[in-house]
């Protein structure tokens, strides 16, 4: 075979690997039936909330750097007020998401649009559920269970996020943009309270965003704490 | 005109986020912990010369305006004339930045070991470098990233010189300790409604300090 061919192929494999998996049973409980929401509860917060990370980001090429992050979400209102920092404090991004993204802040190399929408994009996955009900529930072919939601990106490609729960405390959030993989997400969910808190939130994330300018963010919790409207 | 434009421009880049920035933070910041009781530059620079080795303690508060209370990090602090510096960590991240000979590395503890920050820019910090003696000689009004001036009670307020570091940060503000040689809190002001307030504890100078501390992590 020749070696462009099997590239050609590998490509391919790996096209259909990252590609939407199919739902090949409906659930059995039929607990996400239209119109009922399923019980993401312990996976997104719900109220005001606000969050301090450490982010562990690991960049193309493989670099790596921490930061710290500081969220407030509005799971009512859909909003989110992302603040990242340096580790000595200084503040290199601050922004907030409703229907529009507003930069209050931004330092180079965190001062372009494309970041802003990436960082929002990214915190939203983690921290607002997927907008409406599932369209589609069941199992995937490893059996794990499934909710998918259909939306649309701000510039109109479909936009699918399935929600996969893989034990008590394990999630996988996969978000396909015109049918290929663009965010693979997973959250360990909290074995008990946060400190402080009687909130189940997850400890600790971690986002994939696949791709030649793909790059890793893992997210661990250090505070939350329910918060007014600021 | 095109000249002034450029250096600008190239001088803003030293500024970028991480490392880059934290270093001049850093440097001013350690410099700041050698002035004595600042009641004149002269004063300044003698003091600062009588300084060989600081070892100190501090706290760390962020003040957001998102944040209800600051948030707080934990760490120590080590320097060594002329160029040495060890600026640690211990909470709520496990950071340490390393300064010795020249060369600068920043080590991160992460769940998944120790991991090398990729923020270091080298080139920028031989140019922080360069500016390090100066400022421990007490040299603050010759600083070229930043403008000095004493105030009352006393205070050094420093502001930056170019516009590029001065959409970042927009002062800093030094308060000496009573004691000769120490300074109790560092403000780094980047707007109204966001600032660190740094707090320096259990000062020590000049007691013997041995290279590794700068060279490795232990």
């Amino acid at each position: 075979m020749r070696p462009l061919t099997l590239l050609f192929l590998c490509l391919c494999l790996v096209s259909c690997a990252a590609g939407v998996p199919r739902i090949v049973a409906p659930s059995a409980t039929g607990q996400t039936a239209a119109g009922r929401k399923p019980d993401l509860a312990p996976l997104f917060p719900s109220g005001t909330w606000r969050f301090v990370h450490s982010i562990e980001a690991t960049l193309p090429g493989g670099r790596k750097t921490v930061l710290m992050g500081v969220t407030e979400v509005s799971s009512t209102q859909r909003t989110l007020h992302c603040v990242l920092m340096s580790i000595e404090g200084l503040v290199l991004f601050d922004g907030r998401k409703g229907r529009t993204i507003r930069v209050d802040r931004a330092v180079p190399p965190f001062n372009s649009g494309k970041f802003a929408q990436g960082l929002m994009a990214d915190v939203s996955l983690m921290l607002l559920s997927p907008p409406g009900t599932p369209v589609e529930t069941g199992t995937l072919e490893n059996g794990q269970p499934v909710y998918r939601y259909r939306t649309r990106t701000p510039d109109g490609k479909p936009l699918i996020t399935d929600v996969i729960r893989q034990g008590k405390h394990r999630w996988t959030i996969n978000q396909y943009e015109a049918g290929r993989l663009r965010r693979h997400l997973r959250a360990l969910v909290g074995r008990g309270a946060t400190a402080g808190t009687t909130a189940t939130v997850p400890e600790k994330w971690e986002l994939t965003v696949p791709g030649p300018r793909g790059y890793d963010l893992r997210l661990t919790l250090l505070e939350a704490a329910p918060a007014g409207p600021s | 005109m095109k000249m002034d434009n450029r250096r600008g421009k190239a001088r803003g880049q030293r500024f970028h986020g991480g490392l880059g920035l934290a270093v001049p933070v850093c440097l001013v910041v350690s410099a700041a912990l050698c002035i004595g009781w600042a009641d004149s530059w002269e004063t300044i620079r003698q003091d600062a010369a009588k300084i060989h080795t600081i070892r100190a303690g501090f706290v760390q508060e962020k003040f957001l305006k998102i944040l209800k209370k600051p948030l707080i990090s934990k760490g120590m602090f080590y320097f060594k004339a002329p160029d040495s510096l060890r600026w640690e960590y211990r909470s709520p991240i496990q950071s340490t930045l390393l300064m010795h000979g020249g060369k600068i590395k920043r080590y991160i503890r992460t769940d998944q070991g120790l991991i090398e920050d990729a923020g270091a820019r080298l080139q920028a910090m031989q140019v922080v470098m360069r500016e390090i003696t100066g400022w421990l000689a007490g040299r603050f009004n010759n600083n070229p990233d930043f403008k000095a001036a004493l105030a009352p009670g006393p205070r050094i307020v420093l502001t930056p010189r170019n516009p590029a570091l001065a959409g970042i940060i927009q002062k800093i503000v030094l308060v000496p300790a009573k004691r000769p040689g120490v300074i109790r809190t560092v403000f780094i002001y980047e707007s109204e409604r966001s600032y660190t307030k740094l707090t320096f504890t259990d000062c020590r100078l000049n007691e013997k300090m041995d290279d590794r501390i700068f060279q490795e992590l232990k």
